[in-house]
C-alpha cells in the first residue's frame, strides 16, 4: 500500500476520468437532469421525460458494469453471512449496541406489532448476551482472536444464535420499513375541509 | 383485498420467492464462510529452514547462496538421535537429534523445525525438512515419489508412530509456508523443495494413524 497525498489522488481520478469520458458525460446528464428536476419549473412531460432518461441511463450503467455491480452484490451477501455466523466482538457488541438503540425507539414511537417485535427479539439477543458474559465469565480466551473464540463450541453457539437472529430482525425491519414507504404513497389522505362549522 | 393489503401480500410473496429463488446461492455462500474459518484455524504459518534443491556444483557456479557443510569432517554417532523417520517407499531412514542440537540443521541433517512439536504431543505437528537434489544433504530427494495414502513413520522414545500423507502441495518459496491440517489430528510435515522448481516448495502433511 501507498500513502498517497489528496494533490496525486485528485490527479489520478482525473487520470482516470480523461480515459473514461462516456460515463463522465453520463453522470452530468443525471446531475443537470436532477438538478432541473429539483429547482427547475417543470411541466408534467417533461418530469415524466426526465424520469425515463434517468431510468435508462441506469439501466445502461447497470448492463455496462454488471459484472463489478454483481462483485460487490456477491461480496456484500457473503459478509451478512460471515456476520451472521461468525461476527468478531466488536461486530458483536455492535449488534447489542445497535439492538438497545432500535428497543429504545420502539417504546417511544411505531406501531403495537412492531413495537412488540422489536422490544421482545431484542430481550431475546440481550439474554443470549448476558449468557455470553456468563459463559466467558469461566473460561480463558482471546477474544481479539476469532479462532479462539469459535472452537468452543458454548460459545459459537451463543455468538452465532445472538448473529443469525440479529440479522433476521433487521432484515424484517427492513422489509417492514420499505413496505411502509409504498404504503403510505398509496394511502389516500381524507380532504380537509372546514365545512362543519 | 384491499390496495394494502395486495401490497403486502405482494411483498411477502416476493420475499420468499427471492428465498426459494436463491436457496443454493445462500447455501453456498454459508458454505463459502464456513471453509473461511475453518482455514482460518487449522492452516498456520511456520519459519521454514532455507532449504534448497541442492546439485553439485563447481566453486564457481556455486554463488553462495547455499551453505553446505562438509560432514566429512565431523561424525554424528547413532547416540545423538532421539528418533528416526523411516519412508519405506523410498528407502529413506534417518536418525533426527532434538531440536536444539547444532546438529539439527539442514545444511547436516533432516531438520526438526523450531515450531515443531514431538511425536509424543497430543495433536502436536512434527515438521520436518531436508534438501533435495543430489547432494550428500538431500535427504529429501526421493521424496517426490511419495503419494497420498503412503506411510511414514517415526521411531521416537521406544515408540512406533505411523502417520499416513493425506495431503502434499506446493507453496511459495518465500522463508514461511501455510501449515494445512487439522489441529485435532497428530500430524507430521515433511517439508522439502519441489523438484526441479526453484520457486516453490512441497508440504506433506500426513496424520497419525496409530503408535506401538
Amino acid at each position: 500500500m501507498v500513502d498517497i497525498s489528496i494533490f496525486d489522488k485528485v490527479k489520478l481520478l482525473f487520470n482516470f476520468l480523461k480515459k473514461n469520458s462516456l460515463i463522465v458525460l453520463v453522470i452530468l446528464l443525471i446531475g443537470f437532469v436532477i438538478m432541473d428536476l429539483i429547482y427547475g419549473n417543470n411541466k408534467k412531460g417533461t418530469k415524466q421525460l426526465y424520469i425515463v432518461v434517468i431510468v435508462l441511463t441506469l439501466i445502461y450503467v447497470l448492463f455496462s458494469y454488471y459484472k463489478p455491480f454483481l462483485n460487490i452484490l456477491d461480496v456484500y451477501v457473503a459478509n451478512i453471512f460471515r456476520l451472521s455466523y461468525f461476527p468478531s466482538i466488536i461486530e458483536y457488541t455492535t449488534f447489542i449496541l445497535i439492538t438497545i438503540l432500535i428497543q429504545f425507539v420502539s417504546i417511544k414511537k411505531g406501531n403495537k406489532l412492531i413495537k412488540n417485535i422489536n422490544i421482545w427479539v431484542g430481550f431475546i439477543i440481550e439474554a443470549l448476551f448476558i449468557f455470553n458474559l456468563v459463559a466467558l465469565n469461566g473460561i480463558d480466551i482471546n477474544l481479539n482472536n476469532l479462532t479462539s473464540i469459535y472452537e468452543n463450541n458454548l460459545l459459537l453457539s451463543i455468538f452465532q444464535l445472538t448473529g443469525i437472529t440479529f440479522m433476521i430482525w433487521i432484515i424484517i425491519n427492513l422489509m417492514i420499513l420499505i413496505v411502509n414507504m409504498f404504503l403510505s404513497q398509496k394511502i389516500e389522505m381524507p380532504k380537509l375541509n372546514n365545512d362543519f362549522e | 383485498m384491499s390496495r394494502n393489503q395486495k401490497i403486502i401480500v405482494s411483498f411477502i410473496v416476493l420475499f420468499i420467492g427471492i428465498l426459494i429463488f436463491a436457496s443454493e446461492y445462500f447455501k453456498s455462500k454459508k458454505i463459502e464462510v464456513y471453509d473461511y474459518m475453518n482455514e482460518l484455524y487449522y492452516n498456520e504459518i511456520v519459519d521454514v529452514a532455507p532449504i534448497e534443491e541442492l546439485e553439485f556444483a563447481t566453486s564457481e557456479e556455486n554463488n553462495g547462496d547455499v551453505e553446505v557443510e562438509d560432514t566429512k569432517e565431523e561424525y554424528l554417532d547413532s547416540y545423538s538421535y532421539i528418533g528416526y523417520l523411516n519412508i519405506p517407499k523410498i528407502n529413506f531412514k534417518k536418525g533426527f537429534t532434538e531440536i536444539s542440537s547444532k546438529y539439527n540443521t539442514v545444511s547436516r541433517n533432516i531438520q526438526i523445525l523450531s515450531t515443531s512439536d514431538y511425536p509424543d504431543k497430543e495433536n502436536g505437528n512434527v515438521i520436518i525438512a531436508a534438501h533435495s537434489g543430489n547432494t550428500s544433504v538431500s535427504y529429501f530427494k526421493d521424496l517426490y515419489k511419495l503419494n497420498k495414502g503412503d506411510f511414514v513413520y517415526i521411531e521416537y522414545n521406544n515408540t512406533l508412530y505411523t502417520y499416513k500423507i493425506v495431503n502434499i502441495y506446493t507453496v511459495n518459496k518465500t522463508g514461511k509456508a501455510e501449515i494445512k491440517r487439522h489441529k485435532d489430528k497428530s500430524t507430521l510435515t515433511l517439508i522439502t523443495c519441489t523438484k526441479n522448481d526453484k520457486t516453490t516448495q512441497t508440504i506433506y502433511i500426513s496424520e497419525l494413524i496409530n503408535k506401538e
